[in-house]
């Protein structure tokens, strides 16, 4: 799904990341892990073209992400809340992507339903601006956001952080349900190890850029080898 | 999505815009401002033939305009520089849809197109052209003679978006705009040499023959697509904003320090002030205001008109205290985003006064010592200055301090500054009543009586006695502030 080659970026003489190679396959789900300014957000960003690589590539199915633009069609993201329309509220802002995304209102009302328990009743139907939600609220509209024209890949930038927990569960049941059902690729930033080792097969340890582990097999496995990273 | 669909998402952020939307006082007076810059428009409009024929008596009309148009693009390429809202903010709502790169390019730059701006070269001529051109020389030729400069004015709006991109809000852009302005001008003026005469033939041309406006409109296809082509190129989340990844210059100021706490926040907020797009705006516009007594010394009689005596006091107040009318309208709202970390800091709120008043002071100070040279049009002026900051400094921190309490507006200090309506409340529009109406309230009865002399005496003395009572005086204003402080805090929690 994800291919990267000799990815490097760099700002004012600093390299913030450095990536060889990494391949991710269908329907894996990916996790990044790494303290502050390990650069798992620069990967994400990279990976979307929001900025540039300072050399190398990334391929979405074999199209370099920053020439061509077919792959945003199989691709959905949530890293933060600019990518929200903070005007609107969740009602319009979904229309407005409904309408991006060409689907039908039955489309729309299908997706509503796949989110209706992550959402609890609080986002639909609520007279209130996006930019007026809390912190918790706008992550649960913008993941949901993240899932419309039902993407082959999605792209999560510490989706559990400020989620309350039952939340947090949900999401972890609809990426697994998705993987199963879709076969969907996810590529999931978190500081949460307990989740992230939970939901992603294979995780992948950063520092300062570099790609120091890369972590698959059962969960206490995974959870055991971050743990002794970062204690120490 | 279609161009129309953004450009409905485009009227609801300006509608539900959180500046606009909560204050209906500001909101109204915007509109008032605003219809009366309109109204000033269609009236120089529909007087222009008039004003050309019988004021400056001209017996071709056409043939005038046509050798001053170059200044009226240039003065547009002026306020257009100042005005004109880069498309660049809103890509990082839109880059990571399934929407192609090139078209939001496209609807980023057709969206900046609909602004008042273009529409006052139209306003503006539309009468003139049916008057004097299509009454003289047919319609077809007052069409091509408009078209011919609306699409140069056109043009002049994707040069603008191009340029100020380029240049950034960096103090040498607003220098080389304000050079380039007066050297054109100077020129004309002197009659070193004549642009305006140069250009004229392709405006007169324009009249009989359809080839101008066919340049024109090759002219404004070209820089519309140069404009596509220099915003594409750039469309990454890491160049919206050329911010951010500066190293931090270190702007302490030492002597600051000998205050305290107090000195510690004024020297907080000098960064503040030197680190946010919008401040910084704020204060290169209290530079400039430095520069706004030209437009009255020169022409004042200082030594024997008691008039302009009277009317320099005026010009003294907004000399001296032209940061401290600029920047501290705005006064608490510059901390809108962390006043929370004042109110639960120990003795955050008496510092954060204290602190603005050293800055206001010691900025006061310099901008007084900078306004000095005015001298040179008059000895009265150094009195009439320095009654002005004694003034200020005494009575006007004070004062604008306490009015500044009164429902303060949150704003985003890193936007830009032109256009900007966040943090205008009432209290800003009525504060430069008391500002200047007080100080000539204390100076005028004695002025009239005894001399100009004596007010500026007493107004010396209204400012001695605000600093001696310096303590007293701080000491109110902050139980004025721990009042209203959970008003202030709530509104400026409500946004951004």
């Amino acid at each position: 799904m994800i291919t990267i080659n000799s990815l490097n970026k760099v700002y004012d003489g600093t390299t913030v990341l450095d990536i060889p190679e990494l391949t991710i396959p269908q329907s894996q789900c990916f996790g990044l892990v790494g303290n502050n300014g390990a650069g798992k957000t620069t990967l994400l960003r990279l990976i979307l073209d929001l900025i540039r690589a300072s050399t190398g590539e990334v391929q979405i199915e074999g199209e370099n992400v920053s020439k061509g633009e077919s792959w945003k069609k199989v691709t959905g993201a949530y890293l933060d809340a600019h990518m929200l329309l903070g005007y609107l509220t969740p009602d319009e802002y979904f229309d407005v992507l409904r309408k991006v995304h060409k689907m039908s209102d039955a489309d729309l009302k299908l997706h509503n339903e796949r989110f209706e328990s992550f959402f609890n009743g609080e986002i639909l139907g609520q007279k209130k601006y996006i930019r007026d939600l809390s912190k918790g609220n706008k992550k649960r509209v913008g993941i949901s956001a993240a899932f419309f024209g039902n993407p082959q890949l999605v792209l999560l930038d510490e989706p559990f952080e400020s989620l309350d927990p039952s939340s947090q569960i949900r999401l972890k049941k609809i990426v697994e349900k998705e993987k199963e059902e879709k076969s969907t690729t996810f590529m999931i930033s978190s500081h949460d190890l307990d989740h992230v080792t939970e939901v992603c097969e294979r995780v992948v340890l950063l520092e300062k850029g570099l790609i120091i582990q890369d972590i698959a097999g059962t969960r206490e496995d995974k959870f055991e080898a971050l743990k002794i990273y970062f204690s120490g | 999505m279609t161009f129309l669909q953004f450009i409905q998402l485009q009227f609801k952020s300006k509608f539900r815009s959180v500046s606009l939307g909560r204050d209906l006082i500001a909101g109204i007076f915007l509109l008032i401002v605003l219809l009366l810059i309109l109204s000033y428009i269609v009236l120089i409009a529909v007087s222009l033939p008039f004003i050309i024929r019988s004021f400056f008596e001209i017996d071709d009309p056409i043939g005038f305009l046509n050798s001053y148009i170059l200044f009226f693009f240039a003065t547009e390429f002026l306020y257009r520089f100042f005005l004109q809202k880069l498309p660049v903010a809103e890509l990082q709502h839109y880059l990571h849809l399934p929407i192609p790169r090139w078209k939001i390019v496209h609807f980023l730059l057709q969206r900046s197109f609909i602004t008042l701006l273009n529409f006052i070269v139209i306003l503006l001529l539309v009468p003139f052209t049916i008057v004097e051109v299509a009454g003289s020389h047919g319609a077809l030729s007052a069409i091509s003679w408009l078209g011919t400069i609306v699409l140069i004015s056109w043009t002049v709006h994707w040069i603008t978006l191009v340029f100020k991109r380029g240049i950034g809000d960096r103090l040498i852009g607003y220098m080389i705009m304000l050079t380039v302005y007066l050297l054109s001008f100077g020129a004309q003026y002197y009659g070193w040499y004549n642009i305006g005469e140069w250009v004229k033939p392709f405006f007169d041309l324009a009249i009989i023959s359809p080839l101008p406006i066919g340049a024109a409109l090759i002219l404004f296809a070209v820089s519309y697509y140069g404009a596509y082509q220099y915003y594409r190129n750039r469309a990454y989340e890491e160049e919206i904003e050329k911010k951010g990844r500066n190293f931090v210059e270190n702007s302490q100021i030492d002597f600051l320090s000998r205050f305290g706490t107090a000195g510690a926040f004024a020297d907080m907020e000098w960064k503040l002030i030197i680190r946010h797009k919008k401040s910084r705006s704020y204060l290169y516009i209290s530079v400039l205001f430095l520069l706004y007594a030209l437009t009255f010394y020169p022409s004042f009689d200082l030594a024997e008109s008691a008039l302009d005596r009277h009317f320099s006091l005026f010009v003294g107040l907004f000399i001296t205290g032209s940061f401290l009318y600029n920047y501290g309208q705005f006064n608490l709202s510059w901390n809108s985003a962390n006043f929370d970390y004042f109110l639960v800091q120990k003795n955050g709120i008496e510092s954060i006064i204290q602190g603005k008043a050293i800055l206001y002071i010691a900025i006061s100070l310099i901008t007084y010592l900078i306004s000095l040279p005015y001298v040179y049009f008059g000895i009265e002026i150094l009195f009439i200055h320095t009654a002005a900051f004694m003034f200020n400094i005494g009575v006007g921190i004070p004062l604008l301090t306490f009015i500044s309490f009164w429902k303060p507006k949150p704003m985003d200090i890193n936007k830009s500054a032109m256009f900007n309506y966040e943090g205008l409340g009432a209290a800003q529009f009525l504060m430069f009543l008391p500002m200047i109406a007080i100080p000539y309230i204390i100076y005028l009865p004695f002025a009239l009586t005894m001399g100009y002399e004596a007010g500026l005496t007493v107004l010396t003395l209204f400012g001695l006695i605000g600093i001696i009572f310096y303590r007293q005086i701080t000491r109110f204003l902050i139980s004025r502030l721990y009042k209203n402080r959970y008003g202030i805090s709530s509104s400026f929690r409500q946004e951004i």
